[in-house]
């Protein structure tokens, strides 16, 4: 996995592949615990002794991919109303509260999961996982409020929208996936927002937001034992339901070259190409993945920083690969003029080509794992990332993902990762989405056309 | 070969949970003093360097040579990483590979983080960068040319056009009163020779506080900077230099644009210092002021006054009175923006300057006071989140003779209702006040 919103990965078996002699391992497995209460609730600490810091992370898991058809953005919608527009005072809704305290608050949906993390002095922790239990459990939510809230998360969708950046991200998605929820925007369209319901919300959060589909994450300047046992008051005596299935009928595989394209006002052009990308359950894959993603597009160690912003194709390039629950996407962009767009796409090809058709030497190999854990290492340098780490990993999978991530890397061989390239990287089945500068009205075919030229498999 | 003059393992307790951080302190033979910081959860170092070279250094022939070393070490250790490939650290960063440098009133400093395995290139990187980059005439211009840039740009700011204007009222004519960016025209009369030698003056070892936070034991990391450091010469730095002749009546300035289409103020009143033992009184009377729950906050009359239809969620995220951050500096201020209708301009004014002038004997509640020692406090411990920001921090602090978080978290929790009140009483004899007016 690679490039998700807050963190990079942890490694918990980092001794063993440590090139400095003495230095401690990104995310030390020795300091963590975990424990799981009666009711399913699950908590993970991560011990330190300094600082007078902690993060902490309250993970549900349920995001965007699990809302029913008819009720699409209400993961988003919740979030926000729990965060900071419920009915209670100031000093009882979590993101006023933390911030009149002066700690750092946020709340975030994904696709798979939704996170509210907050990092504060040591001392106000036990403050904050208080002002967590009450949001997640006993939230006061109006209709009045329903109605107020969702029409500043459609103004959100819509801005979001609004840019050429998110215009490409749905495209992208929507066409790559024909059945599967990761299809959907995060949070849903504008006029989807607008029809969801208290009733709606309230049903997402009786399923999802119940003790035994949740998890909270600690890392810092903690005692573990004083948080387990405010955890199990807090959240741990909760009553609930066992935790719901989160299985979603599996996406059919992509065969095709499917291509999305629209114009916009704008000097630049922007482009995607996605393919589809492992599970988390692929772990090894995942692994490997995040090596030829290291390869390809990890700043100017990148071969697309060579062959495109090097040589000046592009105003920037950039590759994403998100490891989810189920097979996502990894997707390269760049932002280049109109008139280099043949260059650049036939540039990205050759270079995903390469990765299918060379095998790596081992000293390229050695290099690019060199540079992955130094990039995981600047990734996990706070307790939130830390956290956000850990999190990440326990709401799709279980947090150990960050704890074996580089010893998995380390063994990667060069044949295996040309195997990966060759089995996810297909030259016949990926997507492409382009953002073109405003072309005269009703030019849509024309636009388009180019991009079949410039399928591999042509 | 280093003078330790003191290894010492500052440990003060503070809070229920927190744990000291153990800042091991050496002062090296050419007078550079390191601070570090063990940190066990992290594989990457944070470096920063701070320079006591002040504005009151700078002369009327040499205005702005701060400014300009500020851009040439920017631009210069950009391509020292660009261009030789290494650290691999600089690479991940592409963003942003070079040394991230900034000037404030009373020194300039430097940050930069590696992984650890590439600290002694990293501190090699600082080292060439800040004590030994070539100044050439063709930096130089550059430097001017990115300047004007960044002057241009703040222009562009209403709000910090606003801010300026309270600058001037606040500080009259001392070197607080100047733009710490430098401004194009006293950039312009600055000659190479007059730069390398405000450089050479000040730019030296003695002047200068090195931290390094990193996951090495305290003595490998100082070891590390010893090797990086070590050669450079010993040269006695200039005296510290703090007088300043300051205004002592309340000052208006008032401007215009046209691209307010509301009135634009900032008040505020000086601070003590921040290496003064009230300077924490002065962050607890900060924060009581601040925030969702402070007293400007909760003051609906206030809101009221400023003549402004804000629908209530926009009030949530955009509020129109906000403090700000009181800066590390010898003579810091409280400052408080404020947006207002043109005509209610003068009844904002009247309403902040009420609750700065309440504090000079008014009371605080237990609860009002536990919410700014809370907002303190967590400032304080969230400076440190990153190795590099709890570095510069540990290196700005030690600057001004002060210790690490633990050191101030104490100092803020000790605070009481009478040294609020008695900061208020001292300082809080005039006032000053920027106003940007909607233009036509």
């Amino acid at each position: 996995m690679r490039r998700h919103p807050f963190v990079l990965h942890a490694a918990a078996f980092a001794v063993a592949i440590c090139i400095s002699a003495g230095a401690a391992p990104v995310i030390d497995p020795a300091n963590i615990t975990e424990r799981t209460f009666d009711n399913g609730f699950r908590v993970i600490v991560k011990d330190e002794d300094q600082w007078g810091l902690a993060s902490a992370g309250l993970y549900i898991r349920a995001g965007s991919a699990q809302e029913a058809d008819d009720a699409v953005g209400a993961a988003h919608l919740l979030e926000h109303l729990l965060f900071e527009a419920t009915d209670s005072r100031d000093d009882r809704r979590v993101g006023p509260a933390i911030e009149s305290l002066g700690g750092y608050v946020n709340a975030m949906t994904t696709r798979d999961f939704t996170r509210i993390e907050v990092t504060v002095a040591s001392q106000y922790l036990s403050r904050a996982l208080e002002l967590m239990a009450e949001t997640v459990f006993d939230p006061e939510i109006s209709s009045s409020a329903v109605t107020r809230e969702r029409e500043v998360v459609a103004r959100e969708l819509t801005d979001r929208l609004d840019s050429a950046g998110g215009t490409l991200d749905d495209l992208v998605w929507t066409n790559a996936f024909d059945q599967h929820p990761y299809g959907r925007p995060i949070g849903g369209t504008p006029e989807q927002v607008t029809t969801l319901t208290l009733d709606d919300l309230m049903d997402f959060h009786s399923s999802y937001y119940v003790p035994a589909n949740m998890a909270l994450v600690v890392v810092g300047d903690v005692e573990a034992e004083e948080i387990y046992a405010q955890a199990e008051s807090l959240f741990g005596t909760r009553e609930g339901p066992p935790a719901p299935d989160l299985t979603i009928p599996p996406e059919p595989p992509q065969t095709d070259v499917r291509v999305g394209a629209e114009n916009r006002p704008s000097q630049a052009l922007l482009l995607s190409y996605a393919w589809r990308a492992p599970e988390v359950e692929d772990w090894e894959d995942v692994c490997a993945m995040d090596l030829l993603y290291t390869i390809l597009g990890e700043g100017q160690f990148g071969r697309l920083h060579g062959a495109l912003d090097a040589e000046g194709h592009v105003l920037m390039s950039n590759v994403d690969f998100l490891t989810q629950r189920d097979p996502g996407l990894v997707i390269i962009t760049a932002m280049t003029v109109p008139d280099k767009e043949t260059k650049v796409r036939s540039a990205i090809l050759e270079e995903v080509a390469r990765l299918r058709d060379e095998p790596l030497t081992e000293e390229q190999l050695a290099e690019a794992k060199r540079v992955l854990r130094i990039s995981y290492a600047f990734s996990n340098e706070s307790f939130s990332d830390q956290a956000g780490a850990l999190g990440f990993y326990e709401s799709i999978d279980s947090y150990e993902r960050a704890a074996d991530y580089i010893e998995t890397v380390e063994a990667v061989t060069a044949e295996q990762l040309q195997a990966v390239a060759q089995k996810y990287l297909d030259p016949d089945a990926y997507t492409l989405a382009i953002i073109r500068p405003e072309a005269a009205p009703g030019e849509q075919e024309e636009a388009m056309a180019p991009c079949d030229a410039y399928s591999l498999s042509g | 070969m280093r003078r330790i003059l003191t290894v010492g393992l500052i440990a003060l307790l503070a809070g229920a949970t927190a744990q000291a951080a153990p800042v091991s302190r050496t002062v090296l033979d050419n007078g550079l003093t390191v601070l570090a910081v063990q940190s066990d959860h992290i594989e990457v170092a944070g470096i920063a360097l701070v320079i006591e070279a002040s504005g009151t250094h700078e002369t009327d022939a040499n205005r702005g040579s701060r400014a300009l070393i500020q851009q040439m070490i920017s631009v210069s250790s950009h391509e020292a990483v660009t261009e030789a490939l290494a650290p691999t650290s600089g690479i991940i960063r592409s963003t942003s590979p070079g040394l991230g440098v900034n000037t404030n009133w009373d020194f300039v400093e430097a940050t930069y983080t590696v992984a650890v395995e590439e600290l002694d290139a990293g501190l090699e990187l600082v080292s060439d960068e800040v004590f030994e980059v070539e100044l050439t005439q063709e930096a130089l211009d550059q430097a001017r040319e990115l300047v004007a840039q960044t002057w241009d740009a703040s222009r562009q700011s209403p709000v910090q056009a606003t801010f300026d204007l309270f600058r001037d009222a606040l500080y009259g004519d001392t070197p607080m009163a100047r733009p710490q960016q430098g401004d194009p025209e006293t950039v312009a009369q600055i000659e190479l020779g007059s730069l390398q030698q405000f450089r050479d003056e000040h730019y030296v070892p003695a002047n200068a506080w090195l931290a390094v936070v990193s996951p090495l034991a305290a003595q490998e990391a100082v070891g590390a900077v010893e090797a990086a450091f070590g050669e450079l010469a010993a040269e006695t730095p200039p005296p510290t230099n703090t007088e300043v002749d300051l205004p002592d009546e309340s000052q208006v300035e008032v401007g215009d644009s046209a691209d307010l289409a509301q009135a634009s103020m900032v008040i505020g009143v000086p601070l003590p210092s921040y290496g003064d033992p009230r300077f924490p009184a002065a962050e607890v009377i900060t924060e009581l002021l601040e925030g969702p729950g402070g007293r400007l906050r909760r003051d609906l009359g206030l809101l009221q006054a400023l003549g402004l239809s804000l629908p209530s969620r926009l009030l949530d995220e955009h509020y129109p009175v906000s403090v700000l951050d009181p800066p590390p500096a010898h003579h810091p201020y409280l400052a408080v923006h404020v947006l207002a209708g043109p005509r209610s301009i003068e009844r904002a004014r009247t309403g902040v300057l009420r609750h700065l002038l309440a504090l000079r004997s008014g009371s605080v509640t237990e609860s009002e006071l536990e919410r700014a020692k809370a907002r303190a406090i967590n400032a304080h411990r969230l400076d440190t989140q990153s190795p590099a920001d709890a570095a510069l921090y540990l290196a700005r602090r030690a600057l001004f003779g002060l210790g690490g978080a633990d050191e101030a978290v104490a100092a803020v929790e000790a605070v009481t209702p009478e040294e609020l009140n008695a900061v208020a009483d001292e300082y809080f004899d005039r006032h000053a006040v920027g106003v940007q007016m909607p233009g036509v």
